[in-house]
Order: C-alpha cells, then sequence, then structure tokens
C-alpha cells in the first residue's frame, strides 16, 4: 500500500484505460449471465467473451482497427439482426440474446466516449436482468451484487473524466499500456482507507436496498400480464409419452429437481410417493396419455390463483402449508402427491386440470423456478375412481388394440399380438391357480412373483434390440421371458400388462418416490435420481384406483403396511449450498405483500413486546427506588447512596469530558511515548529548573535532562543519577543565569 | 452596497447548505427568521438531471413498471439496488460540497489588451475525505459564454488550491468578473448539483498601451548640478526608503532594510538634473471622436506611464478636475483609474484651468485619429493612427 497516498494521482490517460478495462470486464459479467439462458446461442456468446478477453489483453491491438471498420460494421450488424428477428418469430427471445451480444461485442471494442460508456452499462444491466428474470436462478443475485460496485466505479470514473471539452477530446492511444505497469499505478493510489470506505458503502448499498425491498409496497394486481416466458423441453420420464428407459435414463441426474418447504419433518409419508402424470396406453414398449384422456371430457383448462377441493375432510385441515419450488425444465405438469384444502399459486396461473385422473398441468415447460402452495396436503396411497371412469370401467374386460381408444377402457387395452398376451395368461394362470383374488391380493402376489423372478438394476437385459422393426417383439413381454434384471419401468409396465390381461385395470404412474432432507434450512429435496414409475391398479370391490410399487427396494407393494421411510439425509457443503438456493427462493423470489404484512406485523409485536417489558422493568425500578427513599436511613443504605451518586457523578463528568477522553486516547493511540515514566518525569524537571533558575540557566543536568525527554527511550535505572543531580540543582536555589554560584 | 441587514441576511444559514448541520455556523437563533429562511434558502441548491440521470430515472421506471405489472421479485431487487445508488449518490454528492470555502480573487488592476488572472482560492476544510470533481462557472462582463473552470485532481482533506483562468479584457472602463458557484457531477454523474451564490467583483481596466512619438524640447531644462529636488526620481542620492509597492523596480529594493524588517523596502532617489512634467487631458466633446477619445486615453496612459518611470512626471489630471500630485505608484494607479472611467463631457467648466504650471503637457486632435502631444504649446510628439 502506498504511503504517499497525498501525491500519487493517475492521470488522465490512465483513467481512460481503467475506464475502458472496467467496461470489458462489466461485459465479461453480462455474457456470463446470458449463457445461463439456454437458447441455442451459447456459441456466439463463448466467441464474444473470446473477443472481449483479447481485447482487454491486447488492447493496442485493438486500437489499430481503423475507424471505418467500425462506421460500416454498424449497419451490417444491423442488418444481421434485423434478418435474424425476422427469421425466427415469433419466438424472438433467442433472437433479442443474440442482438444483445452482438451490439455489446461492438460497442466494447469500438471506440467509446461517455456517451457510449451509459449505453455499455445499460446494456450489461439489460442482460442481466433478463437472464435473471428468465431464470430467476441464485447465481443472478451473485451476478447483480458483482455488477453493481462495479458498474458504479465505472461511473465514478467517467464523472472524474467529465472536464468538459478538454477531456471530451482525448484520444486514448494505448502507447504505455501495459497490465504490468497499470496494475502498479493503480495499487499506488489506491489507500487502504480507499478500500475499506468502499467496502462501507457498498455494505451501505446492500442494506439500502434490502430495505427497499422489503418496503417496496406490493400490490396485487390479478391480471398481471405474463412477462417473456422461455419455454423449455421437460425432462424424459415427465411427459405424455415415456418410452421405456425414459424415467431411468432421469435417474443418473443427481441434480435437484423440486425443493419443498414441508411444516414439519413428520408431516412427511414413510414413503413419499410425488404423483406427477398418468399414462393409460401402452404400444410398443411406450407409454403414453391417450388423446381421450388429453380431450376436453376429462381436460379443464382454467386460469385461477388458488384452487380449492372439497374432497379433505375439514376436521383434517389445519392450514399447514406446503411450498414447492420446481426447478426449470423438470415438467409440465405439477407433482401432488394427494388429497388437499388449497391449491395456490403466486399469480393468476392458466392450468389445465384432469380432475379426474387428479393432473395438474400446467400450460408449458418453463426454464424458470415454479412455485406453488399446497394447504394441508395429505398423502394418498388410493384414489376413489371418478364417475366417468367408474361409468366406463363397469363391466369393462381386457381387449386388444382398440380401434376408438376411450379413457378408461385404455387402461384396459392390450396391444399386442396373440403370443405375446399366453405369455401374459400363463404368468397369470400360474400366479392366479384358479382362484379369484381381489386387487390388493393379486398386485400383493404379483410384486412377489416379480421381485422373486427379477432383480433391480438401472442396465436390464432381455431387451429387444430392434423395437421398430416389423414384426418386433415387444420389450416387456421380451423382458418377463428373457430377462433376470429390469428398471422400475420395465417392473411397472410388465405389471400393468399382466393386470390388465387379469382384468384389472391398471395405469402407469410416473413421478417421484422418496426423497431426501436437507437439515441445514429443513426442507425436502427431490432429486432427478428419485424419478421414478409405479402402477396405479383399480379394485372394483372399494372403486378406487389403488397404488402398487412392483420395483423391488423402492418402498413397498403392500398397501396394507408401510416399511420404515427410505428418506436420506443431506449434510455436508452440499446441503449448505443447496440450502442458499432455498433461501433465495422463499426470501427473494416469492416475497409478497403477505410477507411484507407478516413482517410488519411480527415487528410490531417485537415493539409491543419489548416496549412492554421495558416499561414492567422501569416501573419494578421505580418502586425498588421507592422503597429504598422510604426505608430508614442506615449505613449501608447511605454508603450505596454515596457510591451511586458518585458513579452518576463521575459518569456526567466523563461525557462531559468525552473530547478530552477522545483527544487523550488517540494520543495515546498515535504517540505512547508519552506516557513514557521517564519522559514525564524529565519535562517536570526541566519545568521546574526553568522556575527557579530562568529560562536561559545553563546547568549541566538540563541538557541531560532534555535527551530524556526528547531523546531515545530510556531505562529508568538509567535515568535515576541525572534525576539525582536535577533534585540538587533545585536544591541550589539563587545560582545566576550563568550558573555560577554567588 | 447591500445594508448591514442584508449582509447578515446572507450569512445565514439554510437547509441547501451542505454544513447546516456543522456546530458554530448558525448564528441566528431565533425561531421565526430562521423557518422564513428554511422557506426561501438563498443558498439554493440546483440539482439538474444530466444524461446519466435521465437515463437512470427512464431505466427505474422501466424496471418498476414491469415489476409491477409481472410481480417479479427480481425486477423489484434490481430497482432496489438502482434507488439504494441513488441514494448513496445524494450522500456522497453531500460529502463532497462540505466544509469547501472558495474565495475569488481579482487583480487589483487590468490593461486593455493585456492579459489578465484571475483566481479562485478552493480550501477543502474536510478532515478525511477528499473533494473531487468540482467546476465552477467563471466570466467577465466582457465575454459573452461564461466557461467552466474545472478541479484538475482531487483536493485532498485539509488542502487548498488556486484555480486560476486568464482573460484579455478589450476595452477599458469597469470588468465585473464573477463566478456562479459551484457545480459538480459527483460521484457518478447522475445529477449537476450546483451550489452557493455568486460572488463578483468588479475591476477597472486601464486604456490599452500605445505606441507614440514624443521628444521634449530640452527647455525642460536642467538645474544646476549637485542639487537633488526633494521629489523622488531616478537620481543616486537617498531621498527616502519606503515600503514596496507593486511595479517598483526590483534593482531599487533595499536589501539590508529588507532584511532588518522582514519585509520589502525600496530606495527612493532624488530626482535631479531634468524639470518634470504635468500631464493634463482636456475631454471636451466637441473635441474628440470617439475613437480619438480611446485613443487620447490610451496615449496619456502610456506617456504618463513612461513619464513616472523615467521620474518625470509631477502630476495628472483631466481638466476641470484636481490635479493630482503623482509621487508614487499609487497616485499614478489612481490617475489610470480615472483615465479608465473617462468619459467626454461637455460645456466644461473653462474655470478651472491649471494655470501656472510648467511642462504642461496637452494633447489635441490629429488628422483624423490622431493624437498631438503638446508641451507648452508645442508639438513635440504623436501619436498615429
Amino acid at each position: 500500500m502506498s504511503m504517499t497516498y497525498k501525491s500519487a494521482k493517475l492521470t488522465t490517460e490512465e483513467l481512460h484505460e481503467v475506464k475502458h478495462l472496467m467496461g470489458g470486464a462489466l461485459t465479461l459479467l453480462s455474457f456470463w449471465s446470458l449463457l445461463s439462458l439456454k437458447v441455442q446461442s451459447g456459441w456466439l456468446i463463448a466467441l464474444a467473451m473470446l473477443a472481449i478477453l483479447f481485447s482487454l489483453l491486447r488492447p493496442r491491438s485493438v486500437s489499430r482497427i481503423p475507424l471505418l471498420t467500425w462506421r460500416v460494421a454498424g449497419p451490417l450488424l444491423l442488418i444481421i439482426i434485423g434478418v435474424d428477428l425476422l427469421l425466427h418469430l415469433p419466438d424472438f427471445i433467442p433472437s433479442l440474446v443474440r442482438m444483445m451480444v452482438w451490439i455489446l461485442l461492438y460497442r466494447n471494442l469500438a471506440p467509446r466516449r461517455q456517451r457510449e460508456d451509459l449505453q455499455l452499462i445499460l446494456l450489461c444491466l439489460f442482460c442481466l436482468v433478463l437472464s435473471g428474470v428468465m431464470t430467476v436462478s441464485l447465481l443472478f443475485a451473485f451476478q447483480i451484487l458483482l455488477f453493481t460496485p462495479m458498474a458504479m466505479a465505472l461511473l465514478f470514473v467517467i464523472s472524474l473524466l467529465d472536464r468538459g471539452e478538454q477531456t471530451e477530446s482525448h484520444e486514448l492511444t494505448w502507447a504505455h499500456f501495459s497490465w504490468g505497469r497499470l496494475t502498479r499505478r493503480v495499487w499506488s493510489v489506491i489507500d487502504w482507507r480507499v478500500l475499506l470506505l468502499g467496502t462501507g458503502l457498498f455494505g451501505f448499498v446492500v442494506l439500502v436496498s434490502t430495505l427497499l425491498f422489503i418496503l417496496t409496497p406490493r400490490f396485487d394486481l390479478d391480471q398481471a400480464i405474463p412477462f417473456m416466458r422461455m419455454e423449455t423441453q421437460p425432462m424424459t420420464g415427465f411427459n405424455e409419452e415415456v418410452k421405456l428407459g425414459d424415467v431411468s435414463s432421469v435417474q443418473n441426474d443427481n441434480s435437484v429437481a423440486i425443493r419443498i418447504d414441508v411444516p414439519s419433518q413428520d408431516a412427511l409419508d414413510v414413503s413419499p410417493y410425488w404423483r406427477m402424470l398418468v399414462l393409460d396406453r401402452y404400444s410398443d414398449g411406450r407409454f403414453k396419455v391417450s388423446d381421450s384422456l388429453d380431450g376436453f371430457q376429462f381436460r379443464e383448462p382454467m386460469t385461477v390463483r388458488e384452487l380449492h377441493s372439497e374432497r379433505l375432510p375439514r376436521d383434517s385441515r389445519r392450514g399447514d402449508l406446503w411450498t414447492f419450488y420446481m426447478e426449470g425444465g423438470v415438467s409440465r405438469y405439477l407433482p401432488v402427491p394427494g388429497d388437499y384444502s388449497v391449491l395456490r399459486f403466486q399469480k393468476q396461473q392458466e392450468i389445465e386440470l384432469l380432475s379426474e385422473p387428479r393432473i395438474y398441468s400446467l400450460d408449458r415447460v418453463g426454464q424458470r423456478v415454479f412455485s406453488y402452495q399446497i394447504e394441508d396436503l395429505k398423502f394418498n396411497d388410493r384414489f376413489p375412481a371418478g364417475r366417468r371412469e367408474w361409468q366406463g370401467l363397469e363391466g369393462a374386460k381386457p381387449s386388444g388394440e382398440l380401434e376408438a381408444p376411450e379413457y378408461p377402457q385404455t387402461t384396459l387395452e392390450l396391444d399386442l399380438s396373440p403370443e405375446e398376451r399366453r405369455t401374459l395368461s400363463e404368468i397369470n394362470t400360474g400366479l392366479l391357480k384358479g382362484r379369484s383374488l381381489s386387487a390388493a391380493t393379486y398386485g400383493e402376489e404379483l410384486s412377489d412373483l416379480l421381485w422373486e423372478k427379477f432383480d433391480y438394476s438401472l442396465s436390464p437385459d432381455g431387451q429387444v434390440r430392434f423395437t421398430d422393426a416389423e414384426n418386433a417383439p415387444d420389450p416387456v413381454i421380451n423382458w418377463l421371458r428373457e430377462g433376470s434384471q429390469g428398471h422400475c419401468e420395465l417392473f411397472a409396465g410388465a405389471f400393468v400388462l399382466l393386470a390388465r390381461d387379469a382384468g384389472f385395470p391398471a395405469r402407469l404412474v410416473v413421478g417421484f418416490a422418496g426423497g431426501s432432507w436437507n437439515s441445514v434450512e429443513d426442507y425436502f429435496v427431490l432429486r432427478n435420481r428419485d424419478a421414478h414409475a409405479w402402477v396405479e391398479i383399480l379394485d372394483p370391490e372399494s372403486r378406487e384406483w389403488r397404488r402398487v410399487d412392483p420395483t423391488p427396494g423402492s418402498g413397498t407393494s403392500a398397501l396394507e403396511t408401510g416399511l420404515a421411510g427410505s428418506l436420506r439425509l443431506d449434510t455436508g457443503w452440499g446441503a449448505w449450498l443447496d440450502s442458499l438456493r432455498i433461501q433465495w427462493y422463499r426470501r427473494i423470489v416469492n416475497f409478497e405483500q403477505k410477507d411484507q404484512i407478516e413482517m410488519a406485523l411480527s415487528l410490531k409485536e417485537m415493539a409491543k413486546a419489548f416496549s412492554e417489558k421495558f416499561s414492567e422493568r422501569m416501573k419494578a425500578a421505580l418502586l425498588e427506588l421507592k422503597a429504598w427513599i422510604s426505608q430508614p436511613f442506615s449505613a449501608g443504605s447511605l454508603m450505596r447512596g454515596i457510591v451511586a451518586v458518585s458513579v452518576m457523578v463521575t459518569l456526567y463528568l466523563i461525557w462531559c469530558g468525552r473530547y478530552l477522553l477522545m483527544g487523550l486516547i488517540f494520543r495515546l493511540l498515535r504517540r505512547p511515548k508519552a506516557l513514557d515514566p521517564v519522559r514525564r518525569q524529565a519535562s517536570r524537571y526541566l519545568k521546574r529548573l526553568r522556575e527557579i533558575h530562568g529560562a536561559e540557566a545553563q546547568l549541566p543536568v538540563i541538557p541531560e535532562l532534555q535527551a530524556l525527554r526528547f531523546g531515545p527511550e530510556v531505562n529508568p535505572e538509567r535515568a535515576k543519577p541525572v534525576f539525582t543531580r536535577a533534585k540538587k540543582a533545585m536544591r541550589r536555589k539563587g545560582v545566576d543565569r550563568k550558573g555560577t554560584d554567588l | 452596497m447591500a445594508t448591514s441587514k442584508q449582509a447578515e441576511f446572507r450569512n445565514w444559514n439554510d437547509w441547501t447548505d451542505p454544513d447546516f448541520f456543522a456546530e458554530g455556523r448558525q448564528s441566528e437563533r431565533r425561531f421565526l427568521p430562521l423557518f422564513i429562511r428554511q422557506l426561501l434558502p438563498i443558498r439554493i441548491q440546483k440539482t439538474r438531471l444530466t444524461l446519466t440521470g435521465w437515463m437512470l430515472i427512464i431505466v427505474a421506471l422501466g424496471i418498476g413498471s414491469a415489476a409491477y405489472n409481472t410481480a417479479s421479485n427480481i425486477l423489484f431487487l434490481t430497482l432496489s439496488l438502482l434507488l439504494s445508488s441513488l441514494v448513496l449518490s445524494g450522500i456522497l454528492s453531500l460529502i463532497n460540497f462540505r466544509k469547501l470555502r472558495w474565495h475569488l480573487k481579482v487583480p487589483t488592476h487590468l490593461q486593455a489588451g493585456e492579459v489578465g488572472l484571475a483566481e479562485i482560492e478552493l480550501k477543502n476544510n474536510k478532515r478525511i475525505f477528499p473533494t473531487m470533481s468540482i467546476c465552477f462557472r467563471v466570466g467577465t462582463s466582457e465575454l459573452a459564454k461564461e466557461s467552466s473552470l474545472y478541479l484538475p485532481s482531487a483536493l485532498s482533506a485539509g488542502a487548498s488550491t488556486r484555480l486560476d483562468w486568464t482573460f484579455t479584457p478589450q476595452q477599458r472602463g469597469s470588468c465585473q468578473i464573477f463566478f456562479r458557484g459551484v457545480a459538480s457531477k459527483f460521484p457518478f454523474g447522475f445529477l449537476n448539483k450546483s451550489f452557493g451564490e455568486a460572488q463578483e467583483r468588479r475591476v477597472l481596466v486601464w486604456p490599452a498601451r500605445t505606441v507614440y512619438h514624443f521628444s521634449p524640447q530640452p527647455a525642460g531644462r536642467r538645474y544646476l548640478t549637485g542639487v537633488a529636488r526633494r521629489a523622488s526620481g531616478l537620481g543616486s542620492d537617498l531621498l527616502n526608503i519606503r515600503s514596496y509597492v507593486p511595479g517598483d523596480p526590483p534593482r531599487l529594493i533595499h536589501w539590508k532594510a529588507t532584511a532588518r524588517v522582514n519585509k520589502l523596502m525600496i530606495r527612493q532617489l532624488a530626482q535631479e538634473g531634468e524639470s518634470g512634467f504635468n500631464l493634463h487631458i482636456d475631454p471636451e466633446q466637441s473635441l474628440w471622436s470617439a475613437v480619438q477619445f480611446e485613443r487620447l486615453c490610451s496615449v496619456a496612459c502610456s506617456l504618463a506611464d513612461d513619464l513616472f518611470h523615467a521620474g518625470r512626471l509631477d502630476s495628472a489630471g483631466v481638466l476641470g478636475e484636481e490635479r493630482l500630485a503623482v509621487r508614487s505608484m499609487r497616485d499614478l494607479h489612481g490617475f489610470f483609474d480615472r483615465l479608465a472611467e473617462l468619459s467626454p463631457v461637455s460645456h466644461r467648466d473653462t474655470t478651472a484651468e491649471w494655470h501656472g504650471s510648467k511642462n504642461q503637457i496637452t494633447f489635441r486632435p490629429l488628422g483624423e485619429g490622431g493624437i498631438a502631444i503638446y508641451v507648452d504649446d508645442l508639438q513635440v510628439g504623436q501619436a498615429d493612427d
């Protein structure tokens, strides 16, 4: 750090260099933020970042580009941007991102004056805000906190350079530029006080912005305009069509899919199943949602903020809130494990409800996190069949491929060759042995059979190589015949086909099962590896769809019993890092008017409690004082009174002389030598000798005393003889100014 | 001239003063005057949005609208950061102006056609914070446009500096030199705050130097040698030792006396030999055209200056007014001040003619624009067009 702070200042050329380089750094930051948007322009952003890096490392090379190039490049860029926009309408967001990249690149590399510097800052801010709004990711918080001080520093440098025409006309030549030299110059100017002040100011900005964020009134605009939502592809396994292996492929991914704020850990089910989508049709290794299920008869599109349900009895409603934060790109189907009282969104939301199979779907798969809340959630393992479902299935029998597949008849459809059906029938015959079993018993016994014959593995065997070839065998049937291990889709798929063959309507269900608990912030985490497929089989006696999970090791297939929970505990750095994200979602992303009111109410309660406590204490103290005053005096009470008064007087005197005290402390810190007892004593002796013998007395002891007073620090032992001589000199009164005795 | 009440009023603090809360600055204690003062502050702090500021406002409005439309907390967060940066900008700007003192210093005199230098003395009385990016709007009454005077680099706490600017007055007369308070866009350039009242000084601009010819007759007779005149001049006999006045030649500095009294002292020599001249001007309007009158003033100024420095100027003045004896630079400058403000007069009082003095230098028109110089009614020089 510089000890010559007062004299070191950057020249105009150096300030311009700093300004240019800071602009480059800001541009790199905004490109980094654009990378979070998955718009298939990563290559362009990467190239642009490389170009900016080059311009930062070799600015002189870039400054040599002739001005004519920039004049021509401008209109050319406009044409490129215009064509790109036109070609990709109406999906303009990727084109918008590419436009931003081009403009930023141009603005950064071309020579800049003040106006262009301001344009650059604005463009960078726009990129950051765009990325933040689209992704709502925690990374945005970090990026905007980086951007703020950098932009302020850049504006500060611009303001320093604003000296009218003198600096407007300055041309940056980079003649003597080198990174080492500039860094040394900046280092020599920066003082620890400047850094400390800068840090303090940044903290102030963060504090004020936090207060403004909390205090800015939020209004419930029910007609909020959906703002620039980007659609993305859902993860395979949570689509309307699921191929065998799709769900299992997701299980290789350990990233978080959903975070859930739960009322308490005990509120979770032993083995929670997070049901998302029901697939009723099967054909050639593919489960899908039939068109009729997807059609108008079952689907109810609506735009709501809250969805109330009467399925949950009123006496079991306690107002417990479950908040789901689903990461972007997971699915458009919302996990709703069972009955609830209210399903609530942040604002008016377009959803599609399939009420009878109980599927909740958004209109698109968003790229950003989506949050919703469920009040009084119950984990169901059985769902009453709807009226239309029961009407459609009453008396229905298993069938081959349906010509006009209608739900719920599709839950008995077996689109298989006669030979394949025979395989199923053989298995069922062996299982049933002529008995007529209930759905519950059948489910148990079939699961046990599958567990006995097959092991769980993400790498199944017995697979058909070319499933699309004509006359290719059905992959599930083939697995039943030849396989020995398989994943959850094969187990569930095999169960569905066998159940249908046995006359039980069955459907595949996909979603998540299990999960883990984050003990840092106490919330539940569902990762992609928790993706799972299981079955719902119709019990005609109770008219309910019952959950069966035939996959071994995933929980239980016994409908009436539950094993110990398969919940994991997340701890360590990973859990801590992930907890930052949930805090981001809770406190920033989902912060709304209700939270403001709650915060205000809790502040009010705190203030009220504090003032009540304070006034009680004051009253108690006053009563004690009154009692003390009114009691007869004793020696003890008198002493106590004197001490109390002395303390108060001392405090008062300290208050009055606080500046003196502070000055003394300051002097102590600055000049501890002033307290050296040897110096103090020498000073006293000098003063006394001057009074006795006069200011111009030339006593031999005076220089010695002055050496002790002003010279290097001396041991008290060495100072003693000098003080002895000084005492003798003081006793010698009447000595004239020349030091001679009278 | 401001009345004492106005002067007192101007010293009161108001809320726009950055040192409003500084102890000891507020001398007024009565409530009503203070209240009125806060309503109608004189030291108005004008704040104008710069281009950056406008951009900030527009961006904040845009982000705010989008935030309310979409209920997006990301946009609220961004808006909060923008507004907090504005708050920080205001606080830093206030600190930048605090305990900043400035004072306009103008030259005591100016001469037309010659470069003049005015200064602003700036002192930063803060203990910790420097002052940066300060700008003064300065100008003179002669110039149509004001110019900006920038602080070249940061002014450290406790430091002072001088900002100077030069200008060239073109005409003699009264010149107002002013500045309109201090402005700054510190720290981020959002707002251009200008503060403080204008300061103005009036300076007289003497007539410009001009070329002339002057060859007086040797009938400015020599006195007997060896006799010193009791008037200062350029002889060799020491007449007096006096304090230095700006304009005195450095070779006349008496170094021993200077060392003894610790200030510059000048040897005043007695004039010997040649007699002095008495210069006077007739401002009769009928005699001079406008151009000639200006030229007359220039010639008189130049001639008086040269004669004084040659030790040959006894007195100078304007006809119709009291004659001014010229014994020192101050007397000479007094005459120049009079020349600076001299205007043609008509029908002057002829009863106040100077009589009885020898070696009277007078001026008469010569041709269309020239000036003829007369000594005792004999032409001894001229100044051509």
